[in-house]
């Protein structure tokens, strides 16, 4: 049984209703897993949505687990990029569970592994958020933990992270994990991390990512949401088969490109669209694109009254990626044509420049702006206002 | 910006005078004290409004209590409208900020104020008042000012214009940031929250993991008390039952008790009735034997009337008419002896009278009859009296008899009626006495029946009695005993759990606070080092910009000057090549490579340099401030030290015209030759004591 993202205690939009779909969507994953009787169940990371889950989110945990153990499934876990450990302080949560033996957490165990004998051999990292740490952090894990398929049995790797492969979408900007930092040797490769469901042939074995349990977020909501049922034949072949959950909330998304109306327009036709769509129960999420107008802006829109055109649905959650007309090529002209730089122009390169040595090109970037918005209210004597700014540099 | 139309009232030696200027190189040409500066003292009032020395004395034409200026410019297509007056008041002479006025386009977009007239200019044109005065407007006498300048204070001065001078003063002032920076994170580190940080996460990952133990038992808790409650509900029900069981078997034990004097009653009853029966009995036998004498008495009577004549097998009528005949008999008799007796009689009387003497009559036919014949008749009567007598005594006997018979007959028939009408009683008591003693039997059967009954119910109650075991209760009663011990005992050990539960989910809100509290304290502490960090970075960065953008502007502006200088000096003089070091001082560089001051250099070369310089600052300071170059320039007298015969001054009017890439110079100058080359000359003339302006050359 292979499941991952479940994003316990998401209560998203701030509805408790929205963390209680959560809970539900794992009730019945264990519900229909203690009903298939596997030799053991995997959650590959994202357990929970936050590393400190409320009280109601844990109890309810607990319980869900107990019924696992007390139905004999060995429940095997690593973090995930939601419940790794938040920072220096505190371990992920997963270890107390571990250590009230409701889970069995693999990157805290030695070798990182469970076996079950003349079975399978189960090999979990951590999660390490980014691909830089990841980079640094993964190989000595690796050394110190090392993975030792066993060809008699069946292998399975567990991660949570996007691997870098064509054709997967990253949750995040980028991809944490290249291919050549994983270990051959593995039959099934259970990962986690990436929403939408995905199988393919990875290295001789299938990596697989079971997808969210319950919707995270909006783009995610058309793929069904499940679990990987995984059977490995007598040969060693690991034959995946999805289990679809029928609890997640429904989702709709109406999409609709709206070039060329002013927001008036677009306001009543996704008030409209939203009407139609109407659904007991339901979330709708009226998802505007297009290029507005010159000098229309986004705000004109009014959000609130797409808001309220549905009435049975639970809620109603606009997204505007309106697109603003661009600003006129004679004014960028203007703006660049100058023979020299001004004097801010020519200090921000300067800045670039040496702040590029000390940081990444983004920070640097960050910093230069800083430092230079940082002269007028230094001159001035604009304690505020610095303030504000050096605040807003350390975030 | 580009100055259109100003216009003088009451200003120094003008009463009302419009200037127009054009677009380029604009010349205002006239002789000493026509007023021609007074023009530019205008621009420069009207734009900023500050005196350049204490007070507006300058201005304000002698005699005259206020003034006004009046400048129309025009930027980025826009045309402005500014005015500005000043008024006398006693002594002192100030701004009339009535007159104080910005339109846009005919449209009014600041007025009253200084400084929203400064802010609306700054951001319309781009210049300040420091800019204005040291770069745009080139006073008389001033143009070789920076140049003659100690090379300290000429830095000091550029640098700020330039704006270099922000950077020092930032570097300076952040260095305050730092150290408070440096003193919270001094406080926030000696933090409980900060130093306790790893001792909370190991609480709570105790208290996470206590709990989760916790919620595991509490839920087993829940299992065994749900179990005890539910073993307690059974022994409860199964003592209930035997309760149950218990009253009933009491109820039975009365109804045993009730059943058993039943059955005794019945006992009693049923001897009650036997006796009775036996009673009738003898009565029914009495009866009979009644009954039987009655009839022997009525056959004795039947057979009396038998005897006596009567057939007693008759009707009661016939019977009593069978009486009746014997009264009949007896009373014909009773005639018969009558008639017989009074015959008799009769005949005695006869007699009598015949015996008497005298009678001798028959008495019978009244006839007179003899003795003899009287005594034949006394004879015969006599005899027939006897013979009557005879018969009467008959007769007498014979009623008798019939009497007697007829009073045995109707005694017998009495009897006979009266046994008859008893012995019916008789039969129907008898009968009655039949059908008691029959109901009595069958009462008597009943009550045995019901005795069966009563007998065989005791005994199932007794066995149903008998069947109970009072063992059986105690045990029921021990059992739900022992349940509610064990249902107490999971019942407190629950409450116990649930409120450790409590208490633990309370700790782990509390501890995730703290740690909520320890991590924000935490990333503050991050956060204040990267600032630190990056402060460090800043302020090195502004120290060390000052030098690197000087060294750049130096350049730079040691390019500008060359070009400038180069155009102006023309084709034919000598070339002379320009350096600036850091300080901005000039020095020209000799074909043999020395460097030789400014001071050094003539009069003309020093006007031309200077002018060069000015005009390669004010380009370079324009851009570094605003981002474009200079696009106005006022000059006045700028031809100080050039001479007309060698045509130097021809020289830099030439190059000053040639400088398209300043959209307008209004010079100021004296000289005819310089005003020559101007597309825009405007003469300045003074007429007692008034200043007119009439425009010699352009429209």
């Amino acid at each position: 049984m292979h499941a991952a993202d479940l994003h316990l205690g998401y209560a998203q939009y701030g509805l408790e209703v929205r963390r209680q779909d959560f809970d539900n969507a794992f009730n019945e994953l264990v519900d229909k897993t203690i009903e298939l009787k596997p030799d053991f169940m995997i959650i590959a990371g994202d357990l929970f949505h936050q590393p400190r889950p409320s009280n109601v989110t844990l109890e309810n945990a607990i319980k869900t687990f107990k019924r696992l153990r007390d139905a004999g499934i060995p429940v095997l876990t690593v973090d995930g990029s939601h419940d790794s450990a938040p920072n220096s302080i505190t371990s992920t949560i997963l270890y107390p569970l571990d250590s009230a033996g409701l889970i069995h957490h693999l990157p805290r165990h030695e070798g990182a592994c469970w076996t079950k004998p003349g079975c399978c051999y189960v090999y979990g990292i951590p999660n390490y958020r980014t691909r830089r740490k990841t980079e640094e952090a993964l190989l000595q894990f690796m050394q110190q933990n090392p993975p030792s398929p066993d060809q008699s049995l069946a292998n399975v790797f567990v991660l949570h992270g996007s691997v870098d492969l064509p054709g997967m979408k990253p949750p995040y900007i980028e991809a944490e994990l290249s291919p050549a930092l994983l270990p051959d040797g593995f039959g099934y490769y259970a990962a986690g991390h990436v929403h939408e469901r995905y199988a393919n042939d990875f290295k001789r074995g299938v990596l697989a990512y079971s997808g969210s349990t319950e919707t995270v977020s909006y783009d995610e909501a058309r793929s069904t949401k499940g679990f990987y049922h995984v059977k490995v034949s007598e040969k060693g072949e690991f034959k995946y088969e999805l289990v679809e959950l029928t609890s997640p909330r429904r989702f709709v998304v109406l999409e609709q490109e709206y070039s060329g109306m002013n927001a008036h327009k677009i306001t009543e036709q996704a008030t409209r669209l939203v009407k139609d769509a109407d659904e007991e129960g339901a979330i709708i999420i009226p998802v505007l694109k297009g290029i507005l107008p010159a000098e229309a802006s986004r705000t004109e829109i009014d959000v609130a009254h797409i808001r309220g055109a549905a009435e049975k649905a639970l809620m109603v959650h606009p997204i505007v990626l309106l697109k603003e007309s661009a600003v006129s090529d004679e004014v960028v002209r203007g703006i660049f044509e100058g023979e020299f730089k001004d004097l801010k122009t020519k200090a921000f390169e300067y800045f670039l420049q040496i702040f590029n040595e000390r940081y990444s090109r983004e920070e640097a970037e960050k910093v230069a702006r800083a430092a230079l918005a940082l002269i007028e209210p230094l001159t001035h004597k604009q304690e505020e206002k610095v303030k504000q700014t050096l605040e807003e540099l350390a975030k | 910006m580009r100055i259109e139309i100003v216009q003088l009232e009451n200003i120094r030696s003008h009463t009302k005078t419009t200037v127009p200027f054009s677009r380029g190189f604009n010349c205002l040409l006239g002789g000493v004290g026509c007023g021609k500066s007074s023009v530019l003292y205008s621009i420069d009032f009207a734009l900023f409004g500050d005196p350049l020395g204490r007070s507006f004395e300058y201005l304000l034409r002698e005699g005259a209590e206020k003034c006004k200026v009046t400048i129309q410019f025009t930027q980025n297509g826009n045309t402005y409208v500014l005015t500005r007056g000043l008024h006398r008041r006693g002594k002192s002479i100030n701004q009339d900020f009535d007159s104080l006025k910005l339109f846009q386009d005919e449209k009014l977009i600041a007025s009253l104020k200084t400084d929203a007239i400064s802010e609306q200019l700054k951001s319309i044109t781009g210049f300040d008042r420091d800019l204005w005065r040291e770069i745009v407007w080139v006073r008389q006498e001033h143009l070789k000012e920076l140049l003659d300048a100690a090379p300290r204070d000429r830095q000091r001065r550029l640098d700020e214009l330039f704006g270099l001078s922000d950077y020092e003063l930032a570097w300076s002032n952040i260095a305050q940031y730092v150290r408070d920076y440096e003193t919270e994170n001094r406080v926030l580190e000696k933090d409980p929250d900060v130093t306790s940080k790893d001792k909370l996460a190991a609480d709570y990952n105790r208290i996470t993991e206590e709990y989760t133990l916790l919620e595991l038992e509490l839920q087993d808790s829940e299992e065994k008390f749900a179990a005890a409650r539910h073993f307690l509900d059974e022994a409860d029900m199964r003592l209930k039952h035997f309760e149950e069981k218990r009253i009933a078997v009491e109820e039975l034990k009365r109804k045993e008790t009730r059943l058993h004097t039943n059955v005794i009653n019945v006992e009693e009853a049923q001897a009650a009735v036997t006796d009775r029966l036996e009673g009738k009995k003898t009565i029914l036998d009495n009866l009979r034997q009644r009954q039987s004498s009655m009839e022997t008495q009525i056959n004795t009577c039947l057979d009396r009337l038998t005897q006596v004549g009567v057939q007693p097998d008759q009707s009661p009528e016939v019977l009593r008419r069978c009486l009746m005949d014997f009264d009949e008999k007896i009373s014909n008799l009773k005639g018969e002896q009558e008639a017989t007796s009074r015959a008799m009689q009769t005949d005695q009387k006869r007699v009598s009278q015949l015996s008497t003497e005298t009678e001798n009559q028959c008495p019978l036919c009244l006839q007179t009859i003899n003795s003899e014949y009287k005594s034949g008749m006394i004879q015969r009567i006599n005899i027939e009296n006897a013979d009557r007598q005879r018969t009467i005594k008959q007769l007498q006997s014979e009623i008798a008899e019939l009497q007697r018979a007829k009073a045995a007959a109707s005694e017998a028939l009495a009897n006979l009626q009266n046994l008859t009408s008893r012995v019916e009683d008789l039969k129907a008591r008898a009968a009655e006495e039949e059908t008691n003693q029959q109901s009595l039997v069958t009462e008597l059967s009943e009550k045995q029946k019901a005795y069966t009954e009563l007998g065989e119910q005791l005994e199932a109650v007794r066995l149903e009695i008998g069947r109970f075991d009072l063992s059986e209760l105690d045990e029921a009663r021990q059992q739900r005993e022992q349940a509610f011990r064990e249902f107490y005992a999971t019942e407190s050990d629950l409450k116990t759990k649930n409120n450790r539960r409590k208490d633990l989910l309370l700790r782990l809100e509390d501890v995730r606070e703290r740690i909520d509290q320890s991590q924000q304290k935490l990333e503050r502490i991050q956060k204040i080092q990267k600032s630190v960090q990056v402060l460090g970075s800043i302020r090195d960065a502004y120290r060390s910009i000052q030098p690197k953008l000087r060294s750049e502007f130096v350049k730079v502006l040691r390019n500008f000057v060359q070009q400038v200088l180069d155009s102006l000096v023309g084709g034919e003089s000598p070339m002379l090549n320009i350096v600036v070091d850091e300080t901005y001082t000039p020095y020209v560089k000799s074909e043999s490579g020395v460097h030789r001051e400014v001071a050094n250099l003539s009069g003309g070369e020093r006007t031309l340099l200077a002018f060069a310089y000015r005009l390669g600052l004010g380009q370079l300071i324009m851009q570094s401030r605003t981002g474009h170059g200079l696009g106005m320039l006022l000059l006045d007298e700028p031809t100080e030290n050039l001479g007309t015969e060698d045509g130097s001054i021809a020289r830099l009017a030439e190059a000053i015209s040639r400088f398209k890439a300043i959209e307008q110079i209004i010079a100021v100058t004296h000289s005819e030759d310089f005003a020559e080359k101007a597309g825009h000359v405007i003469v300045l003339e003074k007429e007692a004591g008034v200043s007119k302006a009439s425009i010699a050359k352009g429209e």
